[in-house]
Protein backbone atom coordinates (compact mmCIF):
# COMPACT_ATOMS: atom_id res chain seq x y z
CA UNK A 1 0.00 0.00 0.00
CA UNK A 2 1.26 3.57 -1.02
CA UNK A 3 1.81 5.74 2.28
CA UNK A 4 3.09 9.32 2.29
CA UNK A 5 4.20 11.08 5.79
CA UNK A 6 4.02 14.88 6.55
CA UNK A 7 7.03 15.99 8.65
CA UNK A 8 8.77 18.79 9.79
CA UNK A 9 12.44 18.85 9.13
CA UNK A 10 13.77 18.57 12.96
CA UNK A 11 16.18 16.07 13.63
CA UNK A 12 14.52 13.59 15.87
CA UNK A 13 12.55 12.41 12.45
CA UNK A 14 15.67 11.28 10.80
CA UNK A 15 15.69 7.64 12.93
CA UNK A 16 11.84 7.59 12.60
CA UNK A 17 11.57 8.13 9.10
CA UNK A 18 14.38 5.30 8.49
CA UNK A 19 12.76 2.75 11.46
CA UNK A 20 9.03 3.47 9.24
CA UNK A 21 10.83 3.12 5.72
CA UNK A 22 13.16 -0.27 6.41
CA UNK A 23 9.75 -1.91 7.45
CA UNK A 24 7.76 -0.72 4.46
CA UNK A 25 10.43 -2.19 2.20
CA UNK A 26 10.30 -5.00 3.38
CA UNK A 27 6.49 -5.25 3.03
CA UNK A 28 7.10 -4.51 -0.24
CA UNK A 29 9.15 -7.30 -1.14
CA UNK A 30 12.57 -6.12 -0.64
CA UNK A 31 15.59 -8.05 0.58
CA UNK A 32 17.19 -7.26 4.02
CA UNK A 33 20.13 -5.71 2.54
CA UNK A 34 17.86 -3.91 -0.04
CA UNK A 35 15.56 -2.58 2.53
CA UNK A 36 18.80 -1.48 4.35
CA UNK A 37 20.25 0.19 1.13
CA UNK A 38 17.11 2.49 0.67
CA UNK A 39 16.81 2.97 3.94
CA UNK A 40 20.25 4.61 4.34
CA UNK A 41 19.68 6.29 1.26
CA UNK A 42 16.42 7.93 2.23
CA UNK A 43 18.36 8.79 5.95
CA UNK A 44 20.86 10.50 3.70
CA UNK A 45 18.88 12.85 1.67
CA UNK A 46 16.32 13.41 5.22
CA UNK A 47 19.64 14.03 6.40
CA UNK A 48 20.44 16.90 4.07
CA UNK A 49 16.92 18.35 4.39
CA UNK A 50 17.40 18.67 7.53
CA UNK A 51 21.29 20.36 7.60
CA UNK A 52 20.79 22.63 4.69
CA UNK A 53 17.17 23.49 3.37
CA UNK A 54 15.91 25.15 5.97
CA UNK A 55 18.49 26.96 7.85
CA UNK A 56 16.20 29.49 10.22
CA UNK A 57 13.68 26.88 11.33
CA UNK A 58 11.93 23.59 10.61
CA UNK A 59 9.90 23.58 7.29
CA UNK A 60 8.00 20.70 5.93
CA UNK A 61 9.06 17.51 4.24
CA UNK A 62 6.47 15.41 2.39
CA UNK A 63 7.94 11.57 1.76
CA UNK A 64 5.47 8.87 -0.22
CA UNK A 65 6.46 5.61 -0.62
CA UNK A 66 4.75 4.39 -3.68
CA UNK A 67 5.62 0.32 -4.21
CA UNK A 68 4.38 -2.40 -7.66
CA UNK A 69 5.46 -5.54 -8.33
CA UNK A 70 9.37 -4.58 -9.30
CA UNK A 71 9.67 -1.83 -8.21
CA UNK A 72 9.92 0.10 -4.97
CA UNK A 73 10.03 4.13 -4.81
CA UNK A 74 10.37 6.37 -2.05
CA UNK A 75 9.62 10.83 -3.24
CA UNK A 76 11.07 13.33 -1.11
CA UNK A 77 9.71 16.64 -1.53
CA UNK A 78 10.64 19.67 0.44
CA UNK A 79 10.07 23.79 -0.22
CA UNK A 80 13.53 24.71 0.96
CA UNK A 81 16.64 26.98 -0.44
CA UNK A 82 17.14 25.95 -3.72
CA UNK A 83 20.02 23.76 -4.50
CA UNK A 84 22.14 22.42 -7.40
CA UNK A 85 23.30 18.63 -6.10
CA UNK A 86 25.61 19.25 -9.07
CA UNK A 87 27.47 22.37 -7.20
CA UNK A 88 27.95 19.69 -4.24
CA UNK A 89 29.83 16.82 -5.86
CA UNK A 90 32.04 14.52 -3.58
CA UNK A 91 35.74 14.63 -3.73
CA UNK A 92 37.61 11.48 -2.10
CA UNK A 93 40.71 12.89 -2.56
CA UNK A 94 39.33 16.14 -0.68
CA UNK A 95 38.17 14.07 1.70
CA UNK A 96 40.70 12.26 2.59
CA UNK A 97 43.28 14.72 2.55
CA UNK A 98 41.08 18.16 4.06
CA UNK A 99 38.22 16.44 5.66
CA UNK A 100 35.96 18.05 3.23
CA UNK A 101 32.87 15.19 2.91
CA UNK A 102 30.70 17.85 1.14
CA UNK A 103 28.20 15.83 -1.25
CA UNK A 104 29.18 12.13 0.61
CA UNK A 105 25.12 11.48 1.57
CA UNK A 106 24.70 12.00 -2.14
CA UNK A 107 27.75 9.84 -3.65
CA UNK A 108 26.21 7.30 -1.65
CA UNK A 109 22.37 8.02 -2.18
CA UNK A 110 23.99 7.55 -6.06
CA UNK A 111 25.33 4.30 -5.32
CA UNK A 112 22.97 2.54 -3.29
CA UNK A 113 19.69 2.57 -5.36
CA UNK A 114 18.87 1.46 -8.60
CA UNK A 115 17.79 5.24 -9.80
CA UNK A 116 18.01 8.68 -8.31
CA UNK A 117 15.96 11.67 -10.19
CA UNK A 118 16.75 15.18 -8.71
CA UNK A 119 13.89 17.33 -10.01
CA UNK A 120 13.90 21.29 -9.45
CA UNK A 121 10.38 22.03 -9.67
CA UNK A 122 10.70 25.87 -9.40
CA UNK A 123 8.33 27.58 -6.59
CA UNK A 124 6.96 24.36 -6.37
CA UNK A 125 9.90 22.98 -4.66
CA UNK A 126 12.61 20.46 -5.15
CA UNK A 127 11.95 16.14 -5.17
CA UNK A 128 14.55 13.58 -4.58
CA UNK A 129 12.80 10.04 -5.84
CA UNK A 130 15.08 7.04 -5.35
CA UNK A 131 13.93 3.23 -6.36
CA UNK A 132 14.87 -0.07 -5.47
CA UNK A 133 14.19 -2.86 -8.16
CA UNK A 134 12.73 -6.22 -6.21
CA UNK A 135 14.62 -9.12 -6.37
CA UNK A 136 13.61 -12.44 -7.42
CA UNK A 137 14.52 -15.43 -8.82
CA UNK A 138 13.59 -15.78 -12.37
CA UNK A 139 11.63 -19.10 -13.94
CA UNK A 140 14.62 -19.82 -16.28
CA UNK A 141 16.59 -20.57 -12.99
CA UNK A 142 13.96 -22.69 -11.49
CA UNK A 143 13.66 -24.69 -14.38
CA UNK A 144 15.96 -27.75 -15.64
CA UNK A 145 18.67 -26.24 -18.24
CA UNK A 146 16.78 -28.17 -21.03
CA UNK A 147 13.70 -27.33 -20.64
CA UNK A 148 13.34 -24.82 -23.33
CA UNK A 149 10.38 -22.64 -25.29
CA UNK A 150 7.51 -24.98 -26.26
CA UNK A 151 8.53 -26.56 -29.97
CA UNK A 152 6.15 -29.59 -30.15
CA UNK A 153 3.27 -29.92 -32.48
CA UNK A 154 -0.39 -29.42 -31.57
CA UNK A 155 -1.72 -31.23 -28.63
CA UNK A 156 -4.36 -33.98 -28.82
CA UNK A 157 -8.15 -32.80 -28.64
CA UNK A 158 -8.59 -32.08 -24.94
CA UNK A 159 -11.25 -30.46 -22.34
CA UNK A 160 -10.23 -27.21 -20.67
CA UNK A 161 -11.30 -26.55 -17.34
CA UNK A 162 -11.23 -22.39 -16.48
CA UNK A 163 -10.84 -20.94 -12.96
CA UNK A 164 -9.59 -17.94 -11.34
CA UNK A 165 -6.02 -17.95 -10.27
CA UNK A 166 -4.81 -18.25 -7.25
CA UNK A 167 -1.06 -17.54 -5.53
CA UNK A 168 -0.48 -21.75 -6.03
CA UNK A 169 -0.35 -20.85 -9.58
CA UNK A 170 2.33 -18.40 -9.67
CA UNK A 171 5.16 -20.57 -10.90
CA UNK A 172 3.22 -22.48 -13.57
CA UNK A 173 2.35 -19.15 -14.94
CA UNK A 174 6.15 -17.98 -15.26
CA UNK A 175 6.54 -21.83 -16.80
CA UNK A 176 4.00 -21.07 -19.56
CA UNK A 177 5.39 -17.72 -20.45
CA UNK A 178 9.02 -18.99 -20.25
CA UNK A 179 7.77 -22.13 -22.41
CA UNK A 180 5.60 -19.69 -24.87
CA UNK A 181 7.19 -16.97 -25.48
CA UNK A 182 11.30 -17.89 -24.41
CA UNK A 183 12.86 -14.33 -23.21
CA UNK A 184 10.98 -11.87 -25.47
CA UNK A 185 7.74 -11.44 -23.22
CA UNK A 186 7.28 -7.72 -23.12
CA UNK A 187 6.05 -8.07 -19.73
CA UNK A 188 9.16 -8.96 -17.32
CA UNK A 189 7.81 -9.59 -14.04
CA UNK A 190 5.86 -13.06 -15.42
CA UNK A 191 9.38 -14.09 -15.13
CA UNK A 192 9.53 -14.19 -11.39
CA UNK A 193 7.11 -16.53 -9.80
CA UNK A 194 7.23 -14.54 -6.55
CA UNK A 195 6.46 -11.04 -8.11
CA UNK A 196 3.45 -12.80 -9.43
CA UNK A 197 2.25 -14.61 -6.47
CA UNK A 198 3.08 -10.96 -4.45
CA UNK A 199 1.00 -9.19 -7.11
CA UNK A 200 -2.21 -11.41 -6.53
CA UNK A 201 -1.78 -11.03 -2.70
CA UNK A 202 -1.74 -7.40 -2.52
CA UNK A 203 -4.29 -7.20 -4.80
CA UNK A 204 -2.81 -6.00 -7.82
CA UNK A 205 -4.21 -8.14 -10.33
CA UNK A 206 -6.95 -10.79 -10.37
CA UNK A 207 -6.64 -13.69 -13.81
CA UNK A 208 -8.10 -16.80 -14.62
CA UNK A 209 -6.09 -19.94 -15.48
CA UNK A 210 -6.76 -22.75 -18.22
CA UNK A 211 -5.79 -26.11 -17.50
CA UNK A 212 -6.40 -29.28 -19.48
CA UNK A 213 -7.78 -32.25 -17.56
CA UNK A 214 -4.32 -33.53 -17.15
CA UNK A 215 -3.34 -30.68 -15.50
CA UNK A 216 -1.64 -29.24 -17.60
CA UNK A 217 -1.14 -25.06 -17.77
CA UNK A 218 -2.12 -24.00 -21.30
CA UNK A 219 -3.67 -20.29 -20.60
CA UNK A 220 -3.26 -17.11 -18.30
CA UNK A 221 -5.07 -13.86 -18.89
CA UNK A 222 -4.94 -10.98 -16.27
CA UNK A 223 -6.64 -7.68 -15.45
CA UNK A 224 -4.07 -5.42 -13.58
CA UNK A 225 -5.12 -2.42 -11.52
CA UNK A 226 -2.10 -0.26 -13.16
CA UNK A 227 -4.20 2.94 -12.51
CA UNK A 228 -5.49 4.85 -9.50
CA UNK A 229 -9.29 4.35 -10.76
CA UNK A 230 -11.78 1.43 -10.88
CA UNK A 231 -10.56 0.64 -14.40
CA UNK A 232 -8.23 -2.66 -15.42
CA UNK A 233 -5.53 -2.96 -17.81
CA UNK A 234 -5.98 -6.08 -19.84
CA UNK A 235 -2.06 -6.81 -19.65
CA UNK A 236 -0.79 -10.17 -19.71
CA UNK A 237 -2.03 -13.30 -21.72
CA UNK A 238 -0.85 -16.06 -22.78
CA UNK A 239 -1.73 -19.81 -24.58
CA UNK A 240 0.43 -22.27 -25.11
CA UNK A 241 1.16 -22.89 -28.61
CA UNK A 242 0.26 -26.04 -28.78
CA UNK A 243 -3.15 -25.16 -27.91
CA UNK A 244 -3.76 -22.27 -29.84
CA UNK A 245 -6.79 -21.32 -32.06
CA UNK A 246 -9.30 -23.56 -29.92
CA UNK A 247 -11.04 -20.81 -28.53
CA UNK A 248 -9.40 -20.44 -24.82
CA UNK A 249 -8.21 -16.62 -25.61
CA UNK A 250 -12.31 -16.26 -26.11
CA UNK A 251 -12.81 -18.32 -23.09
CA UNK A 252 -10.32 -16.03 -20.90
CA UNK A 253 -11.34 -12.83 -21.94
CA UNK A 254 -15.28 -13.49 -21.25
CA UNK A 255 -14.48 -14.85 -17.95
CA UNK A 256 -12.23 -11.48 -16.93
CA UNK A 257 -15.15 -9.33 -18.37
CA UNK A 258 -17.15 -11.34 -16.17
CA UNK A 259 -14.99 -10.87 -12.81
CA UNK A 260 -14.58 -7.33 -13.61
CA UNK A 261 -18.12 -6.49 -14.01
CA UNK A 262 -18.37 -8.57 -10.15
CA UNK A 263 -15.43 -6.36 -9.14
CA UNK A 264 -17.35 -3.25 -10.17
CA UNK A 265 -15.00 -2.39 -12.55
CA UNK A 266 -16.35 0.61 -14.66
CA UNK A 267 -13.85 -0.24 -18.31
CA UNK A 268 -10.69 -2.53 -19.76
CA UNK A 269 -7.95 -0.69 -21.31
CA UNK A 270 -4.83 -2.73 -23.23
CA UNK A 271 -1.63 -1.17 -24.51
CA UNK A 272 -1.16 -2.79 -28.02
CA UNK A 273 2.44 -2.21 -29.70
CA UNK A 274 2.49 -0.80 -32.94
CA UNK A 275 5.45 -2.82 -34.66
CA UNK A 276 2.73 -4.75 -35.96
CA UNK A 277 -1.08 -4.85 -36.42
CA UNK A 278 -1.34 -8.08 -34.05
CA UNK A 279 -1.95 -6.90 -30.76
CA UNK A 280 -4.45 -4.41 -31.88
CA UNK A 281 -6.33 -6.64 -34.31
CA UNK A 282 -6.63 -8.63 -31.04
CA UNK A 283 -8.15 -5.51 -28.79
CA UNK A 284 -10.36 -4.66 -31.89
CA UNK A 285 -11.95 -8.22 -32.30
CA UNK A 286 -12.74 -7.94 -28.88
CA UNK A 287 -14.82 -4.76 -29.41
CA UNK A 288 -12.18 -2.77 -27.76
CA UNK A 289 -11.68 1.25 -28.90
CA UNK A 290 -8.61 3.43 -29.79
CA UNK A 291 -8.53 5.97 -27.79
CA UNK A 292 -4.82 7.05 -27.70
CA UNK A 293 -1.41 6.61 -29.43
CA UNK A 294 1.41 7.15 -27.27
CA UNK A 295 4.30 8.53 -28.96
CA UNK A 296 7.71 5.89 -28.42
CA UNK A 297 6.32 4.63 -25.19
CA UNK A 298 8.51 1.75 -24.78
CA UNK A 299 12.37 2.34 -25.84
CA UNK A 300 13.20 -0.47 -28.39
CA UNK A 301 16.19 -1.30 -26.78
CA UNK A 302 14.53 -3.26 -24.22
CA UNK A 303 13.15 -5.52 -26.28
CA UNK A 304 14.92 -6.39 -28.97
CA UNK A 305 14.88 -9.46 -29.23
CA UNK A 306 11.24 -9.16 -29.85
CA UNK A 307 11.77 -6.53 -32.53
CA UNK A 308 15.13 -6.99 -34.14
CA UNK A 309 14.22 -4.98 -36.83
CA UNK A 310 12.27 -2.05 -35.53
CA UNK A 311 14.54 0.80 -35.33
CA UNK A 312 12.83 3.52 -32.96
CA UNK A 313 11.39 3.17 -29.69
CA UNK A 314 8.09 1.76 -29.76
CA UNK A 315 4.51 3.43 -29.99
CA UNK A 316 1.70 2.15 -28.23
CA UNK A 317 -1.99 2.35 -28.98
CA UNK A 318 -4.41 2.67 -25.70
CA UNK A 319 -7.62 0.56 -26.43
CA UNK A 320 -10.72 0.74 -24.29
CA UNK A 321 -13.58 -1.03 -23.70
CA UNK A 322 -16.68 0.55 -21.16
CA UNK A 323 -18.01 -1.91 -19.10
CA UNK A 324 -20.89 0.70 -17.79
CA UNK A 325 -23.70 1.94 -19.36
CA UNK A 326 -23.04 5.89 -19.68
CA UNK A 327 -24.76 7.25 -22.95
CA UNK A 328 -23.73 10.75 -22.60
CA UNK A 329 -21.12 12.80 -20.39
CA UNK A 330 -20.83 16.35 -20.68
CA UNK A 331 -17.20 18.12 -20.09
CA UNK A 332 -14.95 20.52 -21.30
CA UNK A 333 -13.11 20.03 -24.68
CA UNK A 334 -10.48 22.29 -25.58
CA UNK A 335 -11.20 23.61 -29.08
CA UNK A 336 -8.51 21.97 -30.91
CA UNK A 337 -9.22 18.57 -30.22
CA UNK A 338 -12.66 19.06 -29.96
CA UNK A 339 -13.97 17.06 -32.84
CA UNK A 340 -11.94 14.45 -32.33
CA UNK A 341 -12.24 13.97 -28.41
CA UNK A 342 -16.39 14.02 -30.01
CA UNK A 343 -15.73 11.48 -32.29
CA UNK A 344 -13.82 9.02 -29.54
CA UNK A 345 -16.55 8.85 -27.33
CA UNK A 346 -18.55 8.58 -29.51
CA UNK A 347 -16.76 5.45 -30.72
CA UNK A 348 -17.25 4.39 -27.17
CA UNK A 349 -20.83 4.85 -27.33
CA UNK A 350 -21.03 8.06 -25.74
CA UNK A 351 -22.24 11.13 -26.86
CA UNK A 352 -20.12 14.02 -25.28
CA UNK A 353 -21.75 17.55 -24.92
CA UNK A 354 -19.38 20.74 -24.53
CA UNK A 355 -19.78 22.31 -21.50
CA UNK A 356 -18.78 25.61 -23.52
CA UNK A 357 -16.60 28.16 -21.76
CA UNK A 358 -16.86 28.64 -18.07
CA UNK A 359 -15.16 31.28 -16.03
CA UNK A 360 -13.16 29.62 -13.35
CA UNK A 361 -10.03 30.97 -11.67
CA UNK A 362 -6.49 29.14 -11.00
CA UNK A 363 -5.36 29.24 -7.99
CA UNK A 364 -1.81 30.19 -6.55
CA UNK A 365 0.38 27.04 -6.83
CA UNK A 366 -0.70 23.85 -9.18
CA UNK A 367 -1.02 20.31 -7.45
CA UNK A 368 0.69 17.71 -10.42
CA UNK A 369 1.66 14.60 -9.61
CA UNK A 370 4.78 13.47 -11.36
CA UNK A 371 4.94 9.08 -12.09
CA UNK A 372 8.21 7.66 -13.95
CA UNK A 373 8.47 4.92 -15.76
CA UNK A 374 12.12 4.20 -14.47
CA UNK A 375 11.94 1.38 -17.12
CA UNK A 376 10.75 2.78 -19.70
CA UNK A 377 12.20 5.98 -19.11
CA UNK A 378 9.04 7.99 -19.70
CA UNK A 379 6.94 10.22 -17.03
CA UNK A 380 3.46 11.15 -16.43
CA UNK A 381 2.13 14.55 -15.17
CA UNK A 382 -1.19 14.19 -13.88
CA UNK A 383 -2.89 17.63 -13.47
CA UNK A 384 -4.80 17.64 -9.88
CA UNK A 385 -5.39 21.19 -9.37
CA UNK A 386 -4.56 24.12 -11.80
CA UNK A 387 -2.74 26.84 -10.49
CA UNK A 388 -1.28 30.46 -12.52
CA UNK A 389 1.78 28.38 -12.13
CA UNK A 390 1.26 25.36 -14.36
CA UNK A 391 2.94 25.51 -17.54
CA UNK A 392 5.90 27.40 -16.03
CA UNK A 393 5.70 24.20 -13.39
CA UNK A 394 5.19 21.74 -16.08
CA UNK A 395 7.98 23.19 -18.43
CA UNK A 396 10.67 23.53 -15.11
CA UNK A 397 9.63 19.25 -14.72
CA UNK A 398 9.96 18.48 -18.60
CA UNK A 399 13.26 19.89 -18.89
CA UNK A 400 14.57 17.92 -15.37
CA UNK A 401 13.39 14.85 -16.63
CA UNK A 402 14.56 15.18 -19.45
CA UNK A 403 17.84 15.94 -17.93
CA UNK A 404 17.67 12.60 -15.94
CA UNK A 405 17.58 10.94 -19.13
CA UNK A 406 13.15 10.69 -19.33
CA UNK A 407 12.74 10.35 -22.88
CA UNK A 408 8.96 11.13 -23.46
CA UNK A 409 6.39 13.14 -21.32
CA UNK A 410 3.39 12.57 -20.97
CA UNK A 411 0.39 14.61 -19.57
CA UNK A 412 -2.80 13.90 -18.07
CA UNK A 413 -5.50 17.02 -18.01
CA UNK A 414 -9.17 16.60 -16.52
CA UNK A 415 -11.92 17.17 -18.87
CA UNK A 416 -14.50 18.16 -16.53
CA UNK A 417 -12.01 21.38 -15.35
CA UNK A 418 -12.94 24.58 -16.82
CA UNK A 419 -9.65 25.30 -16.92
CA UNK A 420 -8.19 22.56 -19.61
CA UNK A 421 -9.60 24.87 -22.27
CA UNK A 422 -7.97 27.20 -21.51
CA UNK A 423 -4.38 25.56 -20.74
CA UNK A 424 -3.96 23.60 -23.93
CA UNK A 425 -3.10 26.15 -26.12
CA UNK A 426 -0.46 26.91 -23.78
CA UNK A 427 0.44 23.28 -23.18
CA UNK A 428 0.70 23.16 -27.52
CA UNK A 429 2.71 26.44 -28.09
CA UNK A 430 5.57 24.72 -25.69
CA UNK A 431 5.79 21.89 -28.04
CA UNK A 432 3.09 19.50 -26.58
CA UNK A 433 1.02 17.53 -29.39
CA UNK A 434 -1.82 15.26 -29.01
CA UNK A 435 -2.30 12.03 -27.44
CA UNK A 436 -6.01 11.35 -26.97
CA UNK A 437 -8.61 10.23 -24.41
CA UNK A 438 -7.78 8.32 -21.43
CA UNK A 439 -11.39 7.34 -20.18
CA UNK A 440 -12.04 7.21 -16.24
CA UNK A 441 -7.96 6.93 -15.90
CA UNK A 442 -7.52 9.06 -12.60
CA UNK A 443 -10.06 8.80 -10.07
CA UNK A 444 -13.02 7.93 -12.07
CA UNK A 445 -12.40 11.17 -14.19
CA UNK A 446 -11.92 11.33 -18.03
CA UNK A 447 -8.65 13.55 -18.90
CA UNK A 448 -7.10 14.64 -22.11
CA UNK A 449 -3.45 13.31 -22.44
CA UNK A 450 -1.06 15.34 -24.06
CA UNK A 451 2.82 14.10 -25.15
CA UNK A 452 6.32 15.96 -25.86
CA UNK A 453 8.85 13.52 -27.21
CA UNK A 454 12.16 14.06 -26.78
CA UNK A 455 14.66 12.63 -30.63
CA UNK A 456 13.56 12.15 -33.56
CA UNK A 457 10.61 9.58 -34.08
CA UNK A 458 9.37 8.53 -37.69
CA UNK A 459 5.27 8.63 -37.83
CA UNK A 460 5.24 6.84 -40.74
CA UNK A 461 7.25 3.74 -39.10
CA UNK A 462 4.16 3.49 -36.65
CA UNK A 463 1.71 0.71 -37.84
CA UNK A 464 -1.35 1.31 -36.96
CA UNK A 465 -4.73 -0.74 -37.17
CA UNK A 466 -7.69 1.01 -36.51
CA UNK A 467 -9.01 3.94 -38.15
CA UNK A 468 -9.41 6.11 -35.38
CA UNK A 469 -5.76 5.45 -34.42
CA UNK A 470 -4.84 6.90 -37.80
CA UNK A 471 -6.56 9.90 -37.07
CA UNK A 472 -4.74 10.06 -33.96
CA UNK A 473 -1.42 9.99 -35.85
CA UNK A 474 -2.50 12.37 -38.66
CA UNK A 475 -3.40 14.75 -35.43
CA UNK A 476 -0.21 14.63 -34.09
CA UNK A 477 1.70 15.18 -37.23
CA UNK A 478 -0.93 18.46 -37.83
CA UNK A 479 0.61 19.51 -34.09
CA UNK A 480 3.88 18.63 -34.98
CA UNK A 481 3.91 20.84 -38.18
CA UNK A 482 2.26 23.60 -36.30
CA UNK A 483 4.56 23.85 -33.74
CA UNK A 484 7.27 23.93 -36.17
CA UNK A 485 5.69 26.90 -37.61
CA UNK A 486 4.88 28.74 -34.69
CA UNK A 487 8.87 28.27 -33.42
CA UNK A 488 9.59 29.49 -36.85
CA UNK A 489 7.42 32.47 -36.13
CA UNK A 490 8.82 32.86 -32.93
CA UNK B 1 22.62 5.58 24.54
CA UNK B 2 24.44 4.14 27.28
CA UNK B 3 27.28 5.50 28.31
CA UNK B 4 30.63 4.30 29.95
CA UNK B 5 33.70 5.73 30.84
CA UNK B 6 37.19 4.39 32.57
CA UNK B 7 39.56 6.67 32.13
CA UNK B 8 41.03 7.29 28.44
CA UNK B 9 38.29 4.52 27.17
CA UNK B 10 34.76 4.98 26.79
CA UNK B 11 32.17 2.44 25.97
CA UNK B 12 28.65 3.44 24.30
CA UNK B 13 25.72 1.74 23.27
CA UNK B 14 23.32 3.31 21.12
CA UNK B 15 19.60 2.66 21.17
CA UNK B 16 19.01 3.72 17.66
CA UNK B 17 20.72 4.18 14.20
CA UNK B 18 24.21 5.84 13.85
CA UNK B 19 23.05 8.75 12.66
CA UNK B 20 23.23 12.41 12.73
CA UNK B 21 22.10 12.47 16.12
CA UNK B 22 24.22 9.84 17.63
CA UNK B 23 26.95 10.82 15.90
CA UNK B 24 27.05 14.23 17.15
CA UNK B 25 27.02 12.74 20.69
CA UNK B 26 29.71 10.33 20.09
CA UNK B 27 32.09 13.22 19.00
CA UNK B 28 31.41 15.54 21.55
CA UNK B 29 31.77 12.45 24.34
CA UNK B 30 34.67 11.19 22.30
CA UNK B 31 36.76 14.07 22.96
CA UNK B 32 38.61 13.21 25.75
CA UNK B 33 38.68 9.54 25.17
CA UNK B 34 41.54 7.49 23.65
CA UNK B 35 39.74 4.50 22.86
CA UNK B 36 36.36 5.07 21.90
CA UNK B 37 33.90 1.85 21.99
CA UNK B 38 30.33 1.34 19.99
CA UNK B 39 28.18 -1.24 20.61
CA UNK B 40 25.93 -1.52 17.32
CA UNK B 41 23.40 -4.27 18.34
CA UNK B 42 20.58 -2.29 18.35
CA UNK B 43 21.45 -0.02 15.23
CA UNK B 44 20.71 -0.50 11.90
CA UNK B 45 21.84 2.40 9.70
CA UNK B 46 25.96 3.61 9.79
CA UNK B 47 25.47 6.73 7.84
CA UNK B 48 27.51 9.20 5.98
CA UNK B 49 27.48 11.71 9.28
CA UNK B 50 28.36 8.59 11.55
CA UNK B 51 31.01 7.67 9.20
CA UNK B 52 32.89 11.24 8.74
CA UNK B 53 32.85 11.08 12.48
CA UNK B 54 34.54 7.90 12.71
CA UNK B 55 37.05 9.17 10.09
CA UNK B 56 37.56 12.27 12.50
CA UNK B 57 38.32 10.36 15.64
CA UNK B 58 40.52 7.77 13.57
CA UNK B 59 42.55 10.55 12.27
CA UNK B 60 43.15 12.00 15.21
CA UNK B 61 44.77 9.06 16.54
CA UNK B 62 42.34 7.70 18.82
CA UNK B 63 41.69 3.82 18.79
CA UNK B 64 37.81 3.01 17.49
CA UNK B 65 36.08 -0.29 17.72
CA UNK B 66 32.49 -0.84 16.42
CA UNK B 67 30.93 -4.32 18.38
CA UNK B 68 28.33 -5.74 17.99
CA UNK B 69 27.38 -5.16 14.28
CA UNK B 70 24.37 -7.23 12.59
CA UNK B 71 25.80 -9.14 9.10
CA UNK B 72 23.64 -6.76 6.73
CA UNK B 73 24.86 -3.79 8.40
CA UNK B 74 28.65 -4.75 8.32
CA UNK B 75 28.22 -5.43 4.67
CA UNK B 76 26.09 -2.00 3.97
CA UNK B 77 29.28 -0.54 5.82
CA UNK B 78 31.62 -1.88 4.02
CA UNK B 79 30.35 -1.03 0.78
CA UNK B 80 29.70 2.69 1.87
CA UNK B 81 33.47 2.57 2.89
CA UNK B 82 34.24 1.85 -0.61
CA UNK B 83 32.05 3.74 -2.48
CA UNK B 84 33.46 7.11 -0.46
CA UNK B 85 36.96 5.51 -0.80
CA UNK B 86 37.87 5.75 2.84
CA UNK B 87 40.24 2.53 2.81
CA UNK B 88 43.12 4.29 3.64
CA UNK B 89 41.70 5.48 6.81
CA UNK B 90 38.88 3.23 7.79
CA UNK B 91 39.02 -0.75 7.08
CA UNK B 92 36.69 -3.48 8.74
CA UNK B 93 39.41 -5.63 9.91
CA UNK B 94 40.52 -2.57 12.10
CA UNK B 95 37.37 -1.04 13.41
CA UNK B 96 34.82 -4.15 13.69
CA UNK B 97 35.47 -6.15 16.59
Amino acid sequence: MDVRLNLKSTVNVIGSVADFAYKWCLNAGLTEEDALRLTLALDELVTDIVLFAYRDEPGDLDISFRRSTSTVEVVIHELGEPFNPDRHQYNRQAALDEGNFEGAGFELVKHLVDDFIFLNKGKGGKEFRITKVIASEHIADLLPEDDLPDQRDLAPPTEYTLALMTEEDAEDVAKLIYRTYGYTYIKEDLYFPKKIEMALEQGDKFAVFVRTTAGEAVGYFAVLFTTNSKIGEVGEAVVSPRHRRRGIMTMMLDALIEESRRRGLLGLFGEAVTVHEISQRVNAKFNMKSTALLLAAFPTARYKDLVESYEQDISIVIDYVPLTDVSETACYLPEVYKDLLVDIYQSLGITARDRGVHAAAFVEESVVDVKISYAFRHALLVVEQYGEDLVERVLETTMGLNDEGIRVIFIDLPLDDPLTKIVVPDLRDCGFVFSGLMPLFHHERDYLRLQMVFGPLDLDQIVLYTDMAKTFRKQIEEDFQWTSKNKALA
Amino acid sequence: MDVEKQGARLRVRLRRDFNLLTARKVNKLAADADEIYIDLARSRLIDSEALIVLVRLVRAGKTVKLTNLRATVKTILEECIHILGLEPVLTLEELVE
